[in-house]
């Protein structure tokens, strides 16, 4: 019971917070005056509306989708070799390292336009979205095969295990705690980025192309709309990544207790 | 065959733990090293079972050989059921087919099996111990090392995995070498008995034991001349 009415109260909670920020919002629009740089939010909703009962804001959503999960997929498997590889030997490391640290510290449009040189307009936003998730992962796999457990690779060696089966029992459950952290970072980034290339890039199907199409007509409230969805995509890859790991983790407590 | 130390060297920055150390292990037998707490006895196995490098010296027979060590702490993969931990000492070499009988066997030796599917944080430390003991016996390997192989455990327990242990060396013959700071556990199990001191590690005291290990021992007035000659280190 005392459980439940704490639930019913932390939902109320944000449903007051949620309603707090739109009127704040309805607020700035009023005071503002001007549609084209504060639309309402009855406008925005409204354009929002409109949009989802149209195929193309399927198919759009469905390519920019895939970009991201195409450019993550890539710099989580590169980065997770790349990363174990370079954490176990040392001049792999050396070689690697300044080539992340430029990649960290380089103005993300330079490469988007490097990239729009070299790459067909589809494919710079998963190039893009590779170049910035990639190092992050890299980081994190590196400092996970670091804080391994040397007393536990002493035993494996002891007991002659094969290296395969070292990797496989000892490295990767250390590495994935960092592993998932960095995932988590590289949704949200990775979301951003491949957004802002596509708006660079125009591809046909791409929410970054609206996003250039709202700026091109000075469409306030497609604007909003459009960076609406993306928020909500990064939101729903979040909560489905943290539901889908944490799952994992509670069959793993199931099994203890059966 | 040939098991011996030659003027074994291994310092810890300045700390020598290991000066010039010369030791034999080449009969076949139960080896205790005796010695107080700090004086290197972890550090000598360690070198043996080619877990750490040493600094010089020369050590004969023991580079081919494959080891079952219980470690003084317990070294359980954390994320793995105990039935697991066992298993991944034997998944590189033995057959499919016969591992999950042999983990059985160990498991129901050491009084585990109900906790086969337990994580290691969800034992208690002696439990956790015999994991480990359990571990190294299901690996058979040429030499078993043991140090402080019993600490946590109940008299029971202890008294019959010293039973198999004995019973086990005599099965299996070869080199086993025991780690301990307490004397009925070397009387009781030891053909040799190294009397130790340090650091740096040095040998004060061979003790041979002529009768064969086990409980019949106790009564036998030289055990009680060893055990004397043993206390009499301790309080020294
Ligand atoms: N990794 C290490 N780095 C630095 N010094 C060490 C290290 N391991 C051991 N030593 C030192 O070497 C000496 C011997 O340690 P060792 O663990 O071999 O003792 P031990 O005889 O096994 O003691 P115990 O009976 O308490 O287990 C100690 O003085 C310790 O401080
Ligand atoms: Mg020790």
């Amino acid at each position: 019971m005392k459980a439940s009415t704490i639930k019913d109260k932390k939902s109320l909670n944000k449903i007051l917070v949620f309603i707090f920020w739109i009127s704040i919002w309805q607020l700035t629009h009023i005071v503002v005056g001007r549609d084209i740089y504060v639309p309402s939010p009855l406008q925005v909703i409204t354009t929002l509306g409109q949009m989802i009962f149209s195929n193309v804001f399927w198919r759009t959503i469905a390519y920019s989708i895939f970009r991201v999960v195409a450019g993550l997929s890539i710099s989580i498997l590169l980065g997770l070799i790349v990363g174990i590889i370079s954490a176990l030997n040392d001049y792999v490391y050396d070689i690697i390292n300044p080539f992340m640290t430029i990649l960290k510290s380089t103005p993300v449009l330079s490469f988007i336009i490097i990239a729009l040189i070299w790459f067909t307009s589809s494919n710079v936003p998963i190039f893009i979205c590779f170049l910035m998730c990639f190092p992050i992962i890299w980081t994190n796999v590196v400092a996970g095969v670091r804080n391994v457990d040397h007393k536990l690779i002493e035993m494996s060696k002891v007991y002659r295990i094969k290296k395969l089966i070292i990797l496989r029992r000892i490295y990767l459950p250390t590495i994935v705690p960092y592993l998932l952290a960095a995932c988590i970072t590289c949704l949200g980034l990775g979301w951003k980025v491949s957004v802002a290339a596509e708006v660079l890039s125009h591809p046909q199907n791409a929410i970054g192309s609206h996003l250039y199409s709202a700026k091109v007509y000075l469409d306030s409230s497609m604007l909003f709309a459009w960076t609406f969805v993306v928020i909500i995509l990064s939101m729903l890859f979040e909560g489905i990544f943290k539901r889908f790991t944490t799952k994992r983790n509670m069959k793993e407590y199931s099994k203890i207790n059966s | 065959m040939e098991l011996k130390i030659k003027s074994l060297h291994k310092s810890y920055g300045k700390q020598k733990v290991i000066s010039g150390l010369n030791m034999d292990f080449s009969s076949e037998g139960i080896h205790c090293l005796f010695g107080p707490s700090g004086c290197g006895k972890t550090t000598l196995v360690n070198i043996l079972a080619g877990v750490i490098p040493y600094d010089s010296g020369d050590i004969q027979g023991f580079n081919n050989k494959s080891f079952s060590y219980i470690f003084q702490e317990e070294r359980l993969l954390p994320w793995a059921t105990v039935e697991k931990n066992i298993k991944f000492v034997l998944e590189s070499y033995n057959h499919k087919g016969d591992i999950d009988s042999i983990v059985d066997n160990y498991l129901s030796l050491v009084d585990l099996e109900e906790f086969k599917n337990y994580y290691p944080k969800e034992l208690s430390g002696g439990m956790k111990q015999r994991v480990s003991i359990a571990r190294a016996l299901a690996y058979d390997g040429d030499i078993l090392i043991m140090d402080e192989p019993f600490k946590g455990l109940h008299l029971n327990m202890k008294k019959t995995l010293m039973d198999y242990i004995i019973d086990y060396w005599h099965r299996k013959k070869g080199l086993f070498i025991l780690i301990t700071h307490d004397a009925d556990e070397a009387l009781c199990m030891a053909n040799y008995i190294h009397v130790l001191e340090g650091p740096p590690l040095t040998l004060k005291k061979e003790i041979v034991i002529d009768e064969p290990p086990g409980k019949a021992r106790s009564g036998i007035d030289k055990i009680q001349k060893y055990r004397e000659m043993l206390e009499d280190k301790i309080t020294e």
